[in-house]
């Protein structure tokens, strides 16, 4: 009858409390790896969106300065020339910031701050371009006459 | 054991919650993407297009009325262009106040440049001769434009077939000229040729002209009704002297050659030979408006936009 006795008093309940262990720590492990799995997955996609809009306004802003420049193009001793347009303040919960980067082949380069994401669009221009930013997301594109320049600037 | 029992499924829960914010970032980010695709698909500066559309209407329509007062010869023609660009701003003015925009063109007298209009309007055939018949003749000196250069050849038989004894049109620069011959390839030939030269480069153009007629409209690149490269453009090279002459003269060579009537208007008013005016024999030569530049202004809520413009209808584009 020896092989029939009961446990001894100490370790009882002992595979009860290793269950338990052994339970938390698999769904910690599981649900851990979901959540850093979403993180990633909401982060990522949030850097492709973030990517994508600002191309869209790039494109809008780049569109906006070529107008300008046809327009100092089409005029005799142009005077005033602005072109304000809006756009949200903040691509996908980040804020941005637009410049022209005024070089032989200049562009539009937007930068996205808190995910750090870059985009540059090209510009085809006569008028000369002038190295500028804007921040606000109502931006205003105007002709600079002292400096004979296209300059973009928050209104 | 209780206290145990109440703790249970605190990790699954709080990782509920986790998981629900990161669903809740990812409705807000697929938002966004939506709200891209909206702005994708806005239109540019819509007003933009619409502004060089006004100012190309605005040249067209003032461009009209300095030649109307220069064919119908008006007296005070500064005063008359004045009101009648005042008629063209009020009446624009209104109808784009309707859409929400404020369109202003004005002209002052003193941004008028006068200049002439020679003309020979014959009936008889006259041969491109001075009033004193001379066949080569100057028109005009220190000219710094010329525009709406117009030839009738109204016989044809009368041209030249050879390109050296031919009538030539010319203007004379400082440090480099412009030249075009009218000719005809063989005496009994309908085939009527335009040789262009201008500096070193050198273009002809060949019609076939059935009529005892043609016209050759220079400064529109038109000869004997159809476009003429070598009054425009000829293998990249532009054709017209492109305002790279200033200060040159107006002259016609072996005016004898060639028989018709002809209009062109100049820069300046320093005429060299003696002209009649509409009274007596031809060339005439009568006051005009060689062009003149219009304030231009636009406004929308988006859009301001103020400029000169510059017309003089005829003129070709730099």
């Amino acid at each position: 009858m020896d092989s029939e006795r009961p446990p001894r008093p100490g370790q009882r309940s002992t595979s009860t409390t290793l269950g338990y262990v052994l339970t938390l720590s698999i769904a910690t492990l599981l649900v851990t790896g979901l959540l850093v799995a979403g993180g990633n997955f909401v982060g990522d996609n949030q850097s492709r969106v973030i990517r994508q809009e600002l191309q869209v306004i790039g494109q809008h802003v780049a569109g906006s300065i070529e107008m300008a420049d046809r327009l100092v193009v089409a005029g005799d001793d142009v005077r005033t020339v602005h072109l304000n347009q809006s756009f949200p303040q903040q691509v996908a919960g980040a804020s941005y910031r637009i410049d022209i980067v005024a070089q032989p082949d200049p562009y539009v380069r937007l930068n996205s701050t808190q995910p750090d994401v870059s985009v540059e669009v090209d510009i085809d221009n006569t008028t000369s371009l002038g190295a500028s930013s804007a921040s606000t997301g109502r931006i205003t594109v105007r002709y600079d006459q002292s400096d004979d320049e296209v300059v973009i600037d928050d209104v | 054991m209780a206290d145990l029992r109440r703790d249970r499924g605190q990790i699954i829960l709080i990782a509920a919650f986790a998981l629900a914010i990161t669903f809740v970032a990812i409705a807000l980010v697929v938002n966004s993407a939506i709200f891209t695709e909206n702005l994708a698909t806005r239109s540019d500066q819509s007003d933009g297009s619409y502004v060089l559309q006004t100012r190309h209407e605005v040249e067209q329509n003032v461009g009209d009325v300095v030649e109307y007062a220069n064919r119908n010869n008006l007296s005070a023609l500064n005063e008359s262009i004045i009101n009648s660009v005042q008629n063209i701003t009020t009446q624009s003015g209104l109808a784009n106040a309707q859409r929400g925009r404020v369109v202003s063109v004005n002209v002052t007298e003193d941004s008028q440049n006068a200049g002439e209009r020679i003309i020979q309007n014959s009936s008889a055939n006259r041969e491109y001769r001075s009033s004193s018949r001379n066949g080569d003749w100057k028109l005009a000196s220190s000219v710094d434009g010329i525009r709406a250069v117009h030839f009738n050849v109204t016989d044809k038989g009368k041209l030249s077939t050879s390109e050296e004894s031919a009538f030539h049109f010319v203007l004379d620069g400082t440090s480099r000229n412009w030249n075009m011959t009218i000719y005809k390839d063989a005496p009994s030939s309908d085939d009527m040729k335009v040789t262009v030269t201008n500096g070193s480069t050198s273009a002809t153009c060949t019609r076939e002209v059935t009529k005892s007629f043609f016209e050759i409209d220079v400064t529109r690149g038109q000869f004997a009704g159809s476009p003429c490269h070598a009054l425009s453009y000829s293998n990249g090279d532009r054709m017209w002297i492109d305002g790279r002459l200033s200060n040159y003269e107006v002259r016609f060579t072996n005016g004898s050659q060639i028989a018709g009537n002809y209009s062109m208007v100049i820069d300046g008013d320093s005429l060299d030979s003696s002209f009649n005016s509409t009274s007596g024999p031809p060339p005439h030569n009568l006051d005009a408006i060689y062009g003149l530049k219009v304030n231009y202004t636009f406004e929308t809520a988006d859009v301001t936009y103020n400029t000169s413009v510059r017309v003089a209808p005829g003129e070709p584009h730099g």
